[in-house]
């Protein structure tokens, strides 16, 4: 192997020749990550408060069963529920595309710990709050729809915040299965072209992405911070 | 339902009424009526059940044993539809319990919005004339946390009165106020009093008592222990425990 200096960096890492022509397949990959992102987060945001509003009900059996549930999905990798269900749920002949079963993989890890933040939320909220509410004749589901959930959303928002950027993250796992999505994208170009250029340049575009997600979290967590 | 009581047909009824809190029994045995019109105060020491009392009226707490009856419905009876009946039964609390997301005229269109299916403009309307009514109609955009304790008690009785109840239960309304802020929302009340609301009101302020109230009740250890005119009782309490306890507020 021949001698490396310093100042072969660049030409290593940021070579731009090798992107000629490359940043299409680059973008779309992106796109195709924004996708999963996108429906991931709405769908285990909806799905979340779902679970919380189970969890704080009163049914002990459908409690049990939720708690299993999030310890699952604590205590295993979530690549490895990924491979159980791409790879292993057609030998029940049940078979999803590779984008659904990322969605499906991503939004049932993700509900578990969303569902977990929306109900310390709702728990935090005073007690008055759902007597008042009662008391002018609200059911309980307008008192959770219109005074709960709102005060409880708001409170939760930086943990929120923080799990969507983990959803995110988390759709680098697509890179397993036949999805090009932004890493997968960036891993093709980079064997192709025998160069690590394009990996850097998904980094560059994971920041853009998240960057603004996290700053904001981090606004939001000393907003709160202060108010307390 | 909302026919008019006939004169001896009390409003809200009270039978034997108990309520234990694991092995602590709070309420023993309660009975008692409350007519349309009459304003009733309940005091006693602290820890004597009353406010305990206050809420079981409305099933926000829910008693262990007895009946209560409103307007000829059994609260009490598993089968009736609670949230129906406090349509008709406001409650103001010691903590105001304003919710903190919604303006002040947000908190009081809430209810006939969402429970009674108003018009927006009609809720509207309606909310401003009680913001006038309890004195702040510069304050119908204002949030919670801009109010002082004061004006946040005034926004929650507008609240309640937004339901059009037939009955306004108080559970301690200024005991969470600084002591200059007490008046306002006792002169808002005893004008509702004037105009011949049916109220029952847990409150220590003895002047409010003896002058808004026609007719008091001493809670003390879970049971009445007297229940009378309210001058009569202040000025000439009968049972001992009646007269320490004033003796001890006054």
């Amino acid at each position: 192997m021949e001698e490396l200096s310093f100042s072969d960096l660049p030409r290593i890492f940021f070579n731009m020749d090798v992107m000629e022509g490359q940043w299409s397949l680059l973008l779309s990959g992106m796109w195709v990550t924004l996708e999963i992102a996108v429906i991931s987060i709405v769908l285990s945001t909806v799905l979340g408060l779902f679970v919380a509003l189970i969890r704080i009900g009163e049914d002990k059996l459908l409690n049990v069963l939720l708690i299993a549930y999030l310890e699952f999905c604590r205590a295993t990798p979530i690549v490895v529920a990924l491979i159980v269900v791409y790879f292993g749920l057609p030998f029940l002949n049940v078979t999803f595309s590779p984008f659904a079963s990322a969605v499906i993989v991503i939004v049932f890890v993700h509900a578990a710990y969303i569902g977990e933040a929306f109900r310390s939320g709702i728990l935090a909220i005073n007690n008055t709050q759902t007597e008042a509410a009662r008391s002018l004749g609200m059911t309980k589901f307008q008192t959770l729809r219109y005074v709960i959930i709102p005060q409880a959303f708001k409170l939760v928002l930086p943990t929120l915040a923080n799990q969507w950027t983990g959803i995110i993250k988390d759709t680098a796992i697509c890179t397993i299965l036949a999805i090009t999505e932004l890493l997968k994208a960036a891993q093709i170009i980079s064997t192709w072209k025998a160069n690590p250029t394009p990996l850097v340049m998904s980094t560059v575009m994971y920041l853009i992405i998240l960057l603004p997600l996290t700053l904001t979290t981090m606004k939001l967590e000393k907003r709160r911070g202060s108010k307390n | 339902m909302t026919e008019q009581l006939s004169q001896n047909e009390p409003l809200l009824s009270v039978v034997d009424l108990v309520k234990n809190f694991d092995d602590l029994c709070v309420l023993k045995n309660i009975t008692n009526e409350f007519h349309e019109g009459e304003v009733v105060s309940i005091m006693g020491p602290s820890g004597s059940g009353k406010s305990t009392f206050i809420r079981c009226l409305n099933h926000i707490e829910e008693p262990t044993s007895g009946k209560i009856y409103f307007d000829g419905i059994e609260v009490t009876n598993p089968k009736t539809d609670l949230d129906t009946v406090r349509r008709d039964m406001g409650m103001v609390f010691q903590n105001f319990g304003l919710f903190p997301h919604l303006t002040a005229i947000e908190n009081i269109m809430l209810a006939p919005l969402k429970v009674k299916k108003q018009k927006k403009a009609e809720a509207r309307n309606f909310a401003l004339k009680l913001l006038e009514r309890v004195g702040l109609s510069d304050k119908a955009d204002s949030y919670p946390k801009q109010l002082s304790g004061g004006q946040q008690q005034r926004v929650a009785i507008a609240r309640s009165l937004a339901m059009k109840p037939r009955v306004l239960l108080f559970d301690e309304p200024t005991s969470a106020l600084d002591p200059e802020m007490v008046r306002e929302v006792l002169d808002v009340m005893t004008s509702l009093a004037q105009e011949g609301m049916t109220m029952i009101v847990v409150s220590h302020e003895i002047n409010f008592i003896r002058e808004a109230s026609s007719r008091v009740l001493v809670l003390v250890d879970g049971e009445v222990i007297e229940d009378g005119p309210s001058k009569e009782v202040i000025d000439n309490p009968s049972h001992p425990r009646t007269k320490e306890f004033l003796g001890k507020i006054l």
